[in-house]
C-alpha cells in the first residue's frame, strides 16, 4: 500500500505550491482560524473539467473472518465524497472526475486504499489489533512493535477513560511500572504517579510528562483526544532526554484526522459522585462518659460531665446548650454529581486532514450550602476542552501540522480553605456547639475553635479561573531528493497557562451562647461583629513557554533484511513563570541534543544506540552538558527458522536487554542556579531609641562549581511471549542505580555553624524490581474474551545518604527504602503496676496501666529513641497492581476492572484518633471506633485496639510505633462498565454509525484491611475530601 | 524544491540560533552576592542585624526558651518540651531547646562578618572597626551562653572551618579554664574598642559596659561551686580532669567582684539603679520593665513582642493564662518587714517563720486587702497580704482583680475549676494558681483581637541589679569579713529600692555569719532576679538543683471547684514531682552532633 501512496504523491492534484515558508505560515494561520475556510478550500480544490460519470461497486469484508461489515465509511480519496456500506457490507458510489483511490475505514480496522481498477473493487479490511505494520511511539518518533527493544508499555486509550476530572487519576493499575496514588478527591484533583516508583531522595522523583512531544501536564489532556499512551521506563527508551529523562517519561499523542469523510463521535456521560466512605465519630453523649472516664484517672472522684447533663445530649432537649452534632451529616451531602459530554470531528482529503473535538466536564461536590445566601459556595469544577489538530499535504514531500488546544478550567470554592473545612469537620467536638443556635444565631466556641458550617457556607466563595493555550507547529519535509529515507523536521510549539483567583470572603456576626436567665431564654455573648459584605482579594499567575525542535530522520530497508534507521535531533525549550519569587521568575530553560540509531536484521536480531547531549542551566557554565548513552540488543526467536515447528504454540518470543545512563537535573529544595552563592533574609535585631527593627541578611547557600546532575544507571532484561495467537506476555526485570543525588550533608557538625547545610551531589540509591503486562484475548463464536492484567514492584534501598551512622548501626537508613517506617515494636498493654516496674523502662513519660508496653530492642533495660527501628512498609506502596476482564457477546459488553497495591503501610496520628490530645475540649472530636475499642478502667482489655486515652498529649502511647501502624494495602473495583451497543442494521438504517449506551461504576468496592477511612487518602487521621465513588450511564454516538 | 531550501535554512538556524552554553546561562537579575554585600553601608548593617539576631528571645519563655519553666520559679502548662526535663525523660537524642547549633551559627556569622566589615567602602575606618568590635562581642557572648548550657564548648578563635573536607572535623572540647580565659580576653578587648554609649539611631547596640557586665557573669559563674568546688567538696567533673581543674580557686572570686565593679564604676558610674522621680517604689520597680532605656539598662533589647504578656495575662481577659508562678516562688518573698515567712519545707509542708517576726502572715483565712499597686479592694488570702513590693510586681493570685483598659475592668481571677481564668473544659489552665505579673503592664493592657499589645518595650538581658548581687556574692565567698560593709551597700540600694527594710536591720545575723549573709545574698537575688532567666543558672552554678528541682513544685489546689468548700482551694499542694539528677547540670550535646563529630564528649550524661 506504501506503493499507492507514492503514486498517489506523484500525482499532479496538489493545489497549493506555496512560494515561501512565509506565505506557508499565513496560510495556516488563516487556515486554522477557521474550519469552513477550510472546507471551500477542499472544494474548489477538487474542481475537475471532466463530467463522465462512473460508478463503482462492492464489498467490505473483515479479512479474517469474511464477515460483511456494515457501516464502513467508503470514499474517494482526495475527495470529500463516499458513501457507508449497508447491512450486508456491499455499496455503491458514483462519480465524476479523475480519481483513481478508494479508501475505507472502519473503527477498529487499519484504513485501506485500494486502486480503482475495475468497476467492483472488493475490500477487505484488516483488524488493526493484529496489524503487523503496528506502530510503538517512542522517545522523538515511533517504530514498528516488532522491533521495540526498549522497555515500554502503552495502554489502550479506552482504558484510560474513566469519569475522572484528570486523566492522573485513571492510570493507576493500567500500566505495568506505573506507581498511582490519589490522595484527595475533591473535584479536579488530580493524582501522584511515578515509573517504577521513586529512584531518588532528591529533588525531583516525578517522571517527565510529553504531550505531542511538548512538556506540558498530562492533566490538561481530553482523553478523548488521546492517539497513544505510552510510558518510558528503561535507558534505552529514556536516554534520548537525556539530564530530564531519569525519572522515566510519559508520552501522550493526540489523534489526528483520518482521511475520509467527516466523522463524528459524541459522547455523553451523567453520573453521581459520593465519597466511598465517610468518617464515623462519637455522639455527645459517647463523648462525654469517655472524657470523664479519662478525667477520673486523674482527678479520682470527679467528673466533667454530669449524669444530667448527659441525659440531655441523649435526649435532645436542649440542642443550644447541649448539642449533639454530626458534623459530617451537617455539612455534607451523599452525593453530588458529575456530567461530561465531548464530540469529535474528523475527516479530509488528501491536501488536509482535520481533528477537532471539544469537551465540557462538570463536577459538583458533597458541600452543602445555606440557601439563605445569596451566594452559592460549594466547590463546583468546570472544565472544557478545546482540540483542534490539523495535518496538511502542502507538497508532495512536506507535511504540515497544526496541533492546537485550549483548556479552560474554573473552581468555584467556599471563601474558607477547604483544609480549614475538613479540619474543624474533624475536630470539633460533637457537643461542642451547635450547627447554629434555634434563634437562628451563627455559633461559634468560646474557646480557640472554629464552628466549620459557617466556614463552609457563611465564609463567602472563591473562583478560580485557569486558562491554558497551547499551540504547536510543525513541518515535515522528505529528503529524499539527497537520499531516499531522509527526512527532516521542525516543531514550534508555545504555550500559555494563566490562573486567575478572586475570592470574596466573609465572616458574618458569630455568638456564644453561656447559659439561660431566669426565665429560660439564652444569654447571648458576642463573639466576632462580623460582617455581612463580602470582601475582595484578587491574585493571578501562570507561565508561558517556547519550544522549538529540529530533527533528521533516516530510515531505509537493505535487501529487504537490514533495517537501519537513525535520529538526530536538536531543541530548546525557555518557559517563564510570572508571579513568582524573583528567583523563580528567571527563565527556566533546557538545550540538547538526541540521537538513535537501530539496526534490524531480518526481523529477527535487533540493536540500537540512544544518546542524549544536553545541559542545564542549573550548573555552572562549561559543566552542562552532559552525554547520556544506551544500548540494547533484541532477539526475535520466534521468527528464528528453527523455531518454527514452536510457532502454534508460541507465536511470538523476543528477547531483549538494554543499559544506559540517563540523567536528572532537579536540584532539591527550590535552589537554582547551584553555582551562584544566595544571599537569603535572616532573623534581624531591634534596637533603637524609638524602636526600629533591622532585618538581617546573611550568606545562604554557598556557591558550587563542582555539583552536577544525578545519573541514573539503568538495566533492563525483559521478555514478550505470545501463545496461542491469544495471550501476550511482557515480563522485565530492571535494576537501577541512581549516583549523585542531591542532598544537605547531613554528616556535617553543628559546631561548624553553618547556618544553610550546602547541597552536593553524592548520594546513591537503588532501585529494584519487575513489572508485567498480560493479555489474552479469544473469541469464542459470538463472544469475545479479553482478559488483562499489570504487575509492578519495585524496591529501593538507600546507598549513601551523608549521613553519618546512628548510636546502634540497626537504626540506619542506608541500606533500607527510601520512604521506610520507623517506630517502637509494641507488646501489648500494660495490665498491672507490677508488670511496669518489672519491665525495661520506658522513658517517654510514667507509663500507667493501658499505656502500651514497648519492646527493649538493644536490651539496655530501658525504652527510648534507639529502640526504633525500621518497622513495617514505606508509604508508597511497593507493589501495584490492576487485572480485569472486558466481556463481549453480542451487542452487550461487560468489563470490571480491579486495582491494588501492597507492601505499604502508615501511621495513624492526629486528634481524630487521639481522644482528648487538644487542649482546647471543643476540638476533640474522634472515630467511634476507637471509642469501642479502647482500654478503660471499666474494661481492661491488654489486649484492646486502642491504649487508655489521657487528656493532653500522651509522649508514651503516641510514639510511632507498630500499636498505630496500619496495613495501607488494598484492592478496589477501580471501574466496572456494561455496555450495549444498539445493532449495526439499526443505527444503519438510522444513518448512524455504531452507538452505544453504558453504565460505568468508579471506586465500586474496596477490600482492605484497614477499614477506618479509604486507605489511599493521606494523612494519619483520614483527614480530607474523600476518594469518591462515581456510578455514570453514557450514551456514545457515530456519525 | 525551492521551499525545501527554506526549510532547511529555518532548520540550520534552529540549530544555531545561539552557542549552547549561552543559552543557558542566567538572565541577568544583579542579584545579592557575596561580592556585593559589603559594597553599601545598608547591606553591612543587615549582615551585622544578622549576628545580632542570633541573641536569644528571652520573652518567648515557652516555645523557644525553657528557663523559667525548667526552674522552680515557674510552672507553665502547655505542653512543650520543658516538661521532658522536669520530668527527667529528656536525653541527647530528644533535648530541645539545644542552642549549640544557634550559638555556634552566631559564632561562624560574626567571624565572617568580621573578616569582611573592613571592605565597605562606604563606612568610616572608625565605624567599621566599632561594628567589627559589636560582632567580636556577640561572639563572645555567644560563647559564653553555650558554656553556661554545655560547660567547656570547642573554642574556633579565628578560625571558620572550612567545610570541603580539607580539615578533619572531629574535635574535642577546649578545657574550661581556657574557654574561661579566651572568652573574657575576648570581652576585655571589646571593652576597650567599643563605645561607651551608642548613637541614639544604635541604643541597644554592644558598649563597653555590655562586654564588661557578660564577662561579670562570666567570671561569677566560673567561680561558682560548679565549675570551683569548694574544699571538702567533690567536683561532679572528677572523671574529666583534663577538661576541669578540680582545685578550688578563691582567686576566681576575686576576679568576679572586680569584674563586677569594673561595671559598677564603668564611665564614673554612669549605670543607676531605676528610681522614678517620686521615688515611688512600685513605679520604681515597674519602670525597669516599662521605662525604655531606663539607667539600669546595660543590655536590653528592644521588642515589640507580646508573647510573654499574650502567655501570662489570665484567661478571661484574652491571655492565656499558661505562665504561672510557682508556690515555691512565692514563697521566697519577704514580708513588708524584710523577714522572709518560709524557712524551707517537710513533707510537703511548708515551715513557716516565728509568727512574731511575720506581720501575721498565715495559710488560712481571708480579709479584704487593697492591692498596692492597683488600689482595688477584694477578698484576699491572707498568704498575700503585707507581704513586699516586689511580690506585688510579679504575682497575679486567684481572687484578685485584674484591671485593664476599656474592656471589663474588673474582672476578677479566678484559677479554680470553672473559674474564669482556670479549667473550663481544657488541660490548658493555669497549674499553680499564679501568674507572673512581671514585664505586664496591668492596667493599661487592651485585648485586641485576641492579642495584647503593650507597645515596644526593653527587655532586659543584664541590668545593675544583677551586677551588684554578683559583686556582693563574689565579695562574701572572697572575703566576707573584709567586706561586709562594701557588700550591705550594694544590698541595701537594691533594697531600698525594692521598698524593704536593710538587711541587716531585718537580719542582724548577716553581721556575724558568713553563711547568714551568703543565704540571704541568695534570697535577695531570687526575688529581685526572678523570671529574668537567671534562676536556672543560678540553681546549678550553685549545684543546688538537686534540691530546687528534683523534688516537689507547689501551687494552689486549682482542681477543686466552686462548689466544693472554698478552703480545699486555698491549699497547699504538690502539683509535681520533679526530677533532678547529677548530669542534669549540663544539657547533653545531641545525640546527632556526636554521630558527627566523633571526638565530642559528652559530659556526665
Amino acid at each position: 500500500m506504501k506503493r499507492i501512496k507514492k503514486e498517489v504523491n506523484k500525482s499532479k492534484n496538489s493545489l497549493i505550491k506555496p512560494k515561501s515558508v512565509l506565505k506557508l505560515l499565513l496560510l495556516f494561520i488563516f487556515l486554522t482560524s477557521s474550519t469552513s475556510q477550510f472546507a471551500q478550500v477542499n472544494q474548489t480544490g477538487k474542481t475537475t473539467q471532466t463530467a463522465v460519470k462512473k460508478t463503482i461497486k462492492g464489498k467490505v469484508t473483515d479479512s479474517a473472518t469474511g464477515e460483511a461489515i456494515i457501516g464502513c465509511n467508503i470514499w474517494l480519496k482526495e475527495s470529500s465524497q463516499g458513501v457507508v456500506t449497508d447491512v450486508n457490507g456491499n455499496y455503491s458510489i458514483t462519480f465524476e472526475g479523475n480519481f483513481n483511490v478508494l479508501s475505507a475505514s472502519y473503527v477498529g480496522y487499519k484504513t485501506a486504499e485500494v486502486v480503482i481498477n475495475n468497476s467492483v473493487v472488493n475490500i477487505s479490511l484488516v483488524s488493526s489489533d493484529k496489524s503487523l505494520d503496528e506502530v510503538v511511539v517512542v522517545g522523538y518518533g515511533s517504530q514498528r512493535k516488532v522491533s521495540v527493544i526498549g522497555s515500554i508499555s502503552s495502554t489502550d486509550v479506552k482504558n484510560l477513560k474513566i469519569p475522572t476530572a484528570k486523566i492522573s487519576t485513571a492510570l493507576a493499575g493500567q500500566l505495568a511500572g506505573v506507581v498511582s496514588i490519589q490522595r484527595s478527591g475533591e473535584p479536579g484533583a488530580g493524582s501522584d504517579f511515578w515509573i517504577r516508583g521513586i529512584s531518588t531522595f532528591g529533588g525531583g522523583s516525578k517522571p517527565l510528562v510529553l504531550v505531542d512531544g511538548i512538556e506540558r501536564s498530562i492533566d490538561y489532556v481530553d482523553p478523548e483526544d488521546i492517539e497513544t499512551f505510552s510510558i518510558l521506563k528503561d535507558a534505552t527508551a529514556t536516554a534520548v532526554y537525556g539530564v530530564r529523562g531519569a525519572n522515566g517519561v510519559v508520552i501522550v499523542t493526540t489523534r489526528k484526522g483520518i482521511e475520509g469523510k467527516p466523522k463524528i463521535s459524541a459522547k455523553a456521560e451523567y453520573g453521581t459522585v459520593a465519597p466511598t466512605q465517610m468518617p464515623k465519630m462519637v455522639n455527645s453523649s459517647q463523648f462525654a462518659k469517655s472524657y470523664n472516664e479519662v478525667y477520673g484517672y486523674l482527678h479520682p472522684g470527679q467528673v466533667q460531665y454530669t449524669d444530667a447533663e448527659i441525659a440531655k445530649y441523649e435526649n435532645g432537649s436542649d440542642p443550644d446548650l447541649y448539642p449533639n452534632v454530626n458534623w459530617f451529616e451537617e455539612l455534607y451531602s451523599d452525593f453530588s454529581t458529575n456530567q461530561r459530554a465531548s464530540i469529535n470531528i474528523s475527516g479530509g482529503g488528501a491536501v488536509a486532514r482535520y481533528y477537532v473535538s471539544g469537551s465540557f466536564y462538570n463536577e459538583g461536590s458533597i458541600f452543602k450550602t445555606d440557601n439563605m445566601r445569596k451566594y452559592n459556595s460549594s466547590i463546583n469544577y468546570n472544565k472544557y476542552n478545546f482540540r483542534s489538530n490539523l495535518n496538511m499535504t502542502i507538497s508532495p514531500t512536506t507535511q504540515l501540522n497544526i496541533n492546537l488546544s485550549n483548556i479552560y478550567e474554573t473552581k468555584t470554592a467556599p471563601g474558607q480553605s477547604t483544609g480549614d473545612i475538613w479540619g474543624y469537620t474533624f475536630s470539633s467536638s460533637p457537643n461542642a456547639f451547635p450547627v447554629r443556635y434555634s434563634n437562628g444565631y451563627l455559633s461559634t466556641p468560646d474557646g480557640s475553635g472554629s464552628n466549620p458550617y459557617n466556614f463552609l457556607t457563611q465564609s463567602g466563595y472563591r473562583i478560580d479561573k485557569y486558562n491554558t493555550a497551547q499551540a504547536l507547529v510543525g513541518i515535515s519535509q522528505d529528503l529524499k531528493f539527497i537520499t531516499p529515507g531522509l527526512r527532516a523536521a521542525i516543531k514550534f510549539s508555545w504555550d500559555a497557562n494563566n490562573t486567575y483567583n478572586v475570592t470574596r470572603y466573609a465572616m458574618p456576626q458569630l455568638w456564644w451562647a453561656t447559659g439561660r436567665d431566669e426565665n429560660g431564654n439564652l444569654v447571648f455573648k458576642e463573639m466576632y461583629k462580623g460582617s455581612e459584605s463580602l470582601g475582595f482579594e484578587t491574585s493571578n499567575g501562570g507561565s508561558s513557554t517556547f519550544y522549538i525542535e529540529g530533527s533528521v530522520n533516516y530510515e531505509k530497508v537493505f535487501k529487504h533484511e537490514q533495517r537501519v534507521s537513525a535520529l538526530f535531533l536538536f531543541n530548546q525549550r525557555s518557559l517563564n513563570k510570572f508571579n513568582v519569587s524573583a528567583i523563580e521568575s528567571l527563565p527556566f530553560r533546557n538545550q540538547g541534543i538526541a540521537a538513535r540509531v537501530t539496526y534490524s536484521y531480518k526481523d529477527k536480531y535487533f540493536g540500537e544506540i540512544n544518546a542524549g547531549y544536553n545541559g542545564s542551566e542549573n550548573f555552572s557554565p562549561g559543566k552542562r552538558f552532559g552525554l547520556f548513552p544506551a544500548a540494547a540488543v533484541g532477539w526475535l526467536v520466534s521468527n528464528e527458522p528453527f523455531f518454527a515447528p514452536a510457532t502454534r504454540v508460541v507465536n511470538l518470543l523476543k528477547l531483549k536487554a538494554s543499559y544506559g545512563i540517563v540523567g536528572n537535573d532537579q536540584i532539591g529544595g527550590g535552589r537554582r542556579f547551584i553555582y551562584n552563592g544566595i544571599i537569603v533574609e535572616s532573623t534581624g535585631y531591634e534596637y533603637g531609641q524609638t524602636h526600629t527593627s533591622m532585618s538581617g541578611l546573611r550568606v545562604g547557600d554557598l556557591a558550587n562549581d563542582n555539583v552536577s546532575w544525578e545519573k541514573a544507571y539503568k538495566k533492563n532484561l525483559g521478555i514478550e511471549f505470545g501463545l496461542f495467537k491469544a495471550l501476550n506476555v511482557q515480563f522485565d526485570l530492571f535494576s537501577e542505580r541512581r549516583e549523585g543525588i542531591f542532598l544537605q550533608r547531613l554528616s556535617l557538625p553543628g559546631y561548624l555553624g553553618i547556618s544553610s547545610t550546602p547541597y552536593v551531589n553524592v548520594g546513591k540509591m537503588e532501585n529494584k524490581g519487575v513489572d508485567a503486562t498480560a493479555d489474552y484475548t479469544k473469541k469464542f463464536g459470538q463472544l469475545v474474551v479479553t482478559v488483562r492484567g499489570t504487575f509492578s514492584f519495585n524496591r529501593n534501598r538507600l546507598i549513601d545518604q551523608d549521613m553519618p551512622d546512628y548510636n546502634y548501626l540497626y537504626r540506619n537508613r542506608v541500606g533500607k527504602p527510601y520512604g521506610q517506617q520507623y517506630g517502637l515494636v509494641a507488646d501489648g498493654l500494660f495490665e498491672s503496676e507490677d508488670q511496669i516496674k518489672n519491665s525495661p523502662t520506658q522513658t517517654f513519660g510514667t507509663p500507667r496501666v493501658g499505656d502500651i508496653k514497648y519492646i527493649d530492642i538493644n536490651g539496655d533495660g530501658k525504652v527510648d529513641e534507639s529502640d526504633e527501628i525500621a518497622i513495617g512498609r514505606t508509604t508508597t506502596p511497593e507493589i501495584n497492581y490492576g487485572f480485569g476482564f472486558s466481556i463481549r457477546y453480542k451487542d452487550f459488553d461487560f468489563a470490571p476492572f480491579f486495582q491494588g497495591t501492597d507492601n505499604v503501610t502508615f501511621f495513624m496520628s492526629g486528634g481524630a484518633v487521639r481522644p482528648f490530645s487538644n487542649p482546647f475540649l471543643d476540638r476533640n472530636s474522634y472515630y467511634e471506633v476507637i471509642y469501642n475499642n479502647s482500654w478503660t478502667l471499666a474494661n481492661q482489655n491488654p489486649n484492646a485496639t486502642y491504649p487508655r486515652m489521657s487528656i493532653g498529649t500522651n509522649n508514651n502511647n503516641y510514639r510511632n510505633s507498630t500499636y498505630w501502624q496500619r496495613d495501607g494495602g488494598f484492592i478496589r473495583l477501580k471501574y466496572m462498565e456494561i455496555g450495549y451497543s444498539v445493532p449495526k442494521n439499526v443505527v444503519h438504517k438510522l444513518g448512524l454509525g455504531p452507538v452505544r449506551i453504558y453504565m460505568s461504576g468508579t471506586n465500586l468496592l474496596t477490600f482492605s484491611k484497614f477499614k477506618m477511612w479509604d486507605p489511599e487518602i493521606s494523612g494519619g487521621q483520614g483527614e480530607g475530601y474523600p476518594p469518591t465513588r462515581v456510578i455514570s450511564a453514557g450514551l456514545n454516538l457515530n456519525i | 524544491m525551492k521551499n525545501i531550501k527554506y526549510f532547511i535554512v529555518i532548520l540550520i538556524l534552529s540549530m544555531s540560533v545561539s552557542s549552547c552554553d549561552e543559552y543557558l546561562n542566567r538572565q541577568e537579575d544583579q542579584a545579592l552576592s557575596e561580592a556585593t554585600l559589603f559594597k553599601k553601608r545598608y547591606t553591612t548593617e543587615q549582615y551585622l542585624a544578622n549576628v545580632y539576631g542570633f541573641i536569644p528571645t528571652e520573652w518567648n519563655a515557652s516555645d523557644e526558651q525553657p528557663w523559667l519553666p525548667a526552674s522552680d520559679e515557674a510552672d507553665f502548662s502547655f505542653s512543650r518540651a520543658y516538661n521532658n526535663m522536669n520530668n527527667g525523660t529528656w536525653n541527647p537524642a530528644n533535648a530541645s531547646y539545644s542552642f549549640w547549633d544557634h550559638y555556634y551559627q552566631g559564632i561562624r556569622e560574626a567571624t565572617y562578618f568580621m573578616t569582611k566589615v573592613e571592605t565597605c567602602p562606604e563606612l568610616d575606618p572608625d565605624e567599621a572597626l566599632t561594628y567589627k568590635a559589636e560582632a567580636r562581642f556577640l561572639r563572645a557572648f555567644y560563647y559564653f551562653s553555650l558554656m553556661r548550657q554545655y560547660g567547656p564548648v570547642l573554642i574556633l578563635g579565628e578560625d571558620v572551618v572550612p567545610i570541603d573536607g580539607s580539615v578533619d572535623l572531629n574535635r574535642s572540647r577546649t578545657p574550661w579554664e581556657e574557654c574561661v580565659k579566651w572568652v573574657s580576653d575576648e570581652l576585655d578587648a571589646c571593652a576597650a574598642a567599643l563605645p561607651a554609649v551608642q548613637p541614639l539611631q544604635r541604643t541597644g547596640l554592644a558598649t563597653s559596659g555590655m562586654a564588661k557586665a557578660v564577662k561579670s557573669r562570666l567570671l561569677l559563674y566560673s567561680a561558682s561551686q560548679l565549675y570551683n568546688p569548694k574544699p571538702g567538696t567533690t567536683s561532679i567533673y572528677k572523671n574529666y580532669p583534663a577538661i576541669f581543674s578540680t582545685q578550688y580557686d578563691a582567686q576566681k572570686w576575686k576576679a568576679a567582684a572586680d569584674a563586677a565593679k569594673a561595671v559598677i564604676d564603668h564611665e564614673g558610674g554612669m549605670y543607676k539603679l531605676y528610681t522614678s522621680e517620686d521615688k515611688d517604689v512600685y513605679k520604681s520597680l515597674l519602670g525597669i520593665y516599662q521605662v525604655r532605656w531606663n539607667s539600669e539598662l546595660i543590655f536590653a533589647r528592644s521588642t515589640d513582642d507580646s508573647w510573654f504578656q499574650k502567655h501570662a495575662a489570665p484567661r478571661g481577659v484574652t491571655g492565656y493564662g499558661g505562665y504561672g508562678a510557682t508556690q515555691n516562688q512565692v514563697d521566697a518573698f519577704a514580708m513588708e518587714n524584710g523577714v522572709y515567712p518560709i524557712k524551707g519545707y517537710v513533707n510537703g509542708d511548708a515551715l513557716i517563720e516565728n509568727q512574731k517576726d511575720i506581720l501575721g502572715y498565715a495559710e488560712t483565712g481571708l480579709t479584704s486587702y487593697t492591692h498596692p499597686i492597683d488600689k482595688v479592694t477584694s477578698s484576699t488570702y491572707l498568704m498575700y497580704q503585707k507581704r513586699e513590693p516586689r511580690f506585688y510586681i510579679n504575682v497575679v493570685w486567684n481572687g484578685m482583680v485584674y484591671k485593664q483598659l476599656n474592656v471589663n475592668p474588673n474582672h476578677i481571677v479566678q484559677f479554680y475549676k470553672g473559674g474564669t481564668s482556670g479549667n473550663i473544659g481544657t488541660f490548658d489552665y493555669c497549674t499553680t494558681g499564679y501568674l507572673i505579673r512581671k514585664f505586664s503592664d496591668v492596667g493599661n493592657i487592651s485585648p485586641q483581637n485576641g492579642t495584647l499589645r503593650t507597645g515596644a518595650t526593653t527587655w532586659p538581658m543584664i541590668r545593675l541589679a544583677e551586677i551588684y548581687l554578683n559583686y556582693a556574692e563574689a565579695l562574701c565567698e572572697y572575703d566576707y569579713a573584709g567586706s561586709k560593709n562594701e557588700i550591705l551597700t550594694y544590698m541595701n540600694k537594691i533594697r531600698k529600692r525594692a521598698g524593704v527594710p536593710d538587711l541587716e536591720v531585718a537580719y542582724p545575723e548577716v553581721l556575724s555569719s558568713k553563711d547568714v549573709m551568703l543565704d540571704m545574698i541568695r534570697r535577695e537575688r531570687r526575688v529581685e532576679l526572678c523570671f529574668e532567666s537567671l534562676r536556672y543558672f543560678d540553681t546549678r552554678r550553685w549545684q543546688i538543683a538537686e534540691q530546687t528541682d528534683g523534688g516537689n513544685i507547689y501551687g494552689m489546689n486549682v482542681e477543686a471547684t466552686k462548689e466544693t468548700e472554698a478552703t480545699q482551694y486555698w491549699h497547699r499542694r504538690v502539683l509535681e514531682k520533679r526530677v533532678f539528677l547529677p548530669k542534669h547540670y549540663l544539657f547533653p550535646i545531641t545525640q546527632s552532633e556526636i554521630d558527627r563529630n566523633k571526638m565530642i564528649e559528652q559530659l556526665l550524661w
